[in-house]
């Protein structure tokens, strides 16, 4: 029996102890989200009424010590019959000096007490939802709970509607990853919104990453690809558009990659044993009524994007000589001098980068954070083609673009097998010659 | 002429006679050294041929040493152990060299060898961390200046490089004893000098915003709208 008194603070056991018993939970961790959280819990509140009014059920909030009133938002919060859990997950310093591209610091921290509180709760059925949406509704909670309770699913992951130029780091390489190495296309595998099973909620708790950087940083990616290699049933429903709180502009991007690409390339160590026989890929069943709506213009300025790219090119090609075959090198150097309207970043020279970088991350070639930092230049031109090329195209159009490039990223899978097992032995630009096309 | 003769004869008797008291020495000493040197060769192939499976430069690329390594012109671990392995026979047999030409001298100057053998290798185990930091520091300052938009990015990091090395190299230096009063000068003179110019350009970049904090510290509130009286 596993011990709750070294996760969850006492305060919170006896709250636990009080309710007893909840079938439903739904998760909010926080950080300062004073200015959204209400909506949230209301929105919360309101789902479980109305969708779930004859089951036990409970909100949970896991606090990261905010200075903002978060908790008095909180505690003030209208639930009706639902019942109110508050937890203050621990928030060490590292947590407040690096925080996460999305989200809050400490994620990993407040999911941990949201889970072990759910169950001891003996909770069927949990949903976890970001403090700062501004585009929750009752019926999120229906979408993400709902296909766990009624159809037998351990993991809802969210789709959302998103803008054509959003969520670039998701097209590029988590989306496209996830699909060529685990074979489950989950469209967006780092959400933030979910839906888990209690079983499911258990096998997390199991997990001894609770401490590591995994945790800190890329807990939805991590949950994601673990539901995906340990068998359990997944699915994907429809909530519409995902509107956050106004994003800190002064956001590091540099951060947001290591965070997000170093989890996908350490997770691929972990499951290197499920992502190796791995050939095809299928698609998840997707919940609710696919919709359209408007969605917000959002500015781009490409020539910064290649002007940083340029830049990269001329101070870090050394660098990346060490990891990339030096075809793919000259490759970029030759972009580099493209005039703007003429750039383009090929998909399958896009695909060799992204798995060389997975295997130079896995040999310790260079230290791993100074590797994946060093390829936010090629991140940068890679989002300025693609914003080129997809100007002028409708929602369709994109998406068909985006197919070519998950199946780019399949159809190479070869290339990668070949260089994740020889690359010690050969080097780039040695030994055994690569798949080029 | 007779005087003459002897005196020659004489000199070329003592001649005669120290070389053929040293000579043995000299050529058992050759001998040694001669020796010395096959050996050392015989011990870098074993060292090689054993080291090589053992894939210790498999390894050193898995902790991402290689790249450090080579900066100091080291291509290979393995070679680099060998090469060692020979350098220490070779210094054993020139010892044992100097013990057969004359015992007092070779004593005097092992034992001297032996004294400032750890500061030796104190000195080359800060070079050695002073390259491996330095490379690292000035790699995190490019990609940082680069990612930041910084033109000047690979500036930045030479400059960051050549501190570290600055520093490395005063310390070895100090360790070895070499030129310790001018290293040591030298070293405060660039400090401080380096200090003294991000001191004034940072001042210079901040006195507008010195003076306004200055003159808001020195304006007198505005007068207050209460018109309770006090008393």
């Amino acid at each position: 029996m596993r011990q709750a008194e070294e996760i969850l603070p006492p305060e919170a056991l006896e709250r636990v102890a009080e309710i007893g018993r909840a079938d439903l939970v739904v998760g909010v961790p926080s950080y300062n989200n004073a200015r959204t959280i209400a909506h949230v819990m209301r929105a919360a509140q309101a789902g479980l009424a109305k969708y779930f009014p004859n089951v036990r059920s409970a909100v949970l909030n896991s606090d990261g010590g905010s200075r903002d009133g978060t908790q008095d938002v909180v505690r003030h919060a209208a639930l009706g019959d639902v019942q109110l859990l508050m937890v203050s997950h621990p928030m060490f310093p590292i947590h407040r000096l690096t925080f996460p591209y999305r989200g809050i610091p400490g994620k990993g921290s407040a999911f941990r007490c949201i889970f072990r509180s759910a169950e001891l709760l003996g909770a069927q059925a949990c949903a976890v939802v970001d403090a700062d949406l501004r585009s929750i509704t009752p019926e999120w909670i229906q979408l993400l709970i709902g296909p766990v309770l009624e159809q037998g699913f351990d993991y809802v992951a969210p789709y959302y509607l998103r803008h054509k130029y959003d969520g670039t780091i998701t097209n590029s390489i988590v989306y496209p990853m996830t699909r060529a190495l685990y074979g489950v296309r989950v469209r967006q595998p780092i959400g933030g919104d979910f839906g888990l099973s209690g079983r499911l909620v258990s096998r997390f708790l199991e997990k001894d990453v609770w401490e590591t950087d995994v945790a800190r940083y890329g807990i939805d990616i991590w949950m994601t690809t673990t539901a995906v290699c340990e068998g359990f049933r997944i699915c994907q429903s429809f909530l519409g558009a995902k509107i956050h709180d106004a994003k800190d502009p002064g956001a590091d991007l540099s951060d947001m990659l290591v965070q997000v690409v170093g989890t996908v390339f350490s997770l691929m160590e972990t499951y290197e044993s499920v992502w190796s026989r791995v050939e095809t890929s299928h698609g998840t069943p997707v919940m609710g009524f696919p919709f359209g709506v408007g969605l917000e213009p959002i500015a781009v300025n490409v020539e910064r994007m290649i002007g940083r790219f340029r830049t990269g090119v001329q101070h870090l090609a050394e660098l990346w000589s060490l990891t990339m075959d030096p075809a793919d090198v000259a490759t970029l150097r030759a972009m580099a001098s493209l005039p703007a309207c003429a750039f383009r970043f090929d998909d399958r020279l896009w695909v060799r980068i992204v798995y060389e970088l997975a295997c130079a991350f896995h040999r310790r070639v260079i230290d791993r954070e100074h590797l994946v930092r060093a390829s936010l230049p090629l991140y940068m031109g890679w989002v300025a083609s693609f914003v080129q090329e997809v100007a002028a195209s409708d929602a369709e159009q994109v998406d068909a673009r985006l197919e070519a490039l998950a199946r780019a990223f399949e159809e190479e899978k070869g290339y990668l097998r070949q260089r994740w097992d020889g690359y010690a032995a050969s080097p780039p630009g040695q030994g055994a010659a690569a798949p080029h096309q | 002429m007779h005087t003459i003769q002897t005196v020659l004869g004489q000199a070329w008797q003592q001649f005669s006679d120290q070389t053929f008291t040293i000579l043995p020495h000299v050529l058992a000493s050759l001998l040694v050294f001669a020796i010395g040197i096959v050996l050392g060769l015989i011990v870098t192939r074993l060292a090689n041929w054993a080291l090589r499976t053992s894939n210790l430069d498999r390894g050193a690329a898995r902790l991402g040493l290689t790249s450090s390594l080579r900066v100091l012109g080291v291509s290979s671990i393995v070679r680099l152990v060998a090469t060692g392995l020979q350098a220490a026979i070779l210094l054993l047999a020139s010892i044992l060299a100097l013990y057969s030409l004359d015992a007092r001298l070779a004593s005097d100057l092992a034992e001297r060898v032996f004294l400032y053998l750890p500061h030796l290798a104190v000195a080359l185990v800060i070079l050695g961390g002073g390259t491996v930091v330095a490379r690292f520091l000035s790699r995190s300052v490019l990609i940082a200046a680069v990612n930041s938009e910084i033109r000047a990015a690979r500036l930045l990091a030479g400059f960051t490089r050549v501190g570290v090395m600055i520093v490395a190299c005063a310390m070895a230096f100090e360790h070895l004893g070499i030129s310790r009063e001018t290293v040591l000068t030298a070293f405060a003179i660039v400090f401080g000098g380096v200090t003294l110019a991000v001191s004034i350009a940072a001042g210079l970049a901040m006195q507008d915003v010195v003076r306004r904090w200055v003159s808001e510290q020195l304006t007198p509130p505005a007068a207050d709208q209460e018109r309770i009286d006090h008393w």
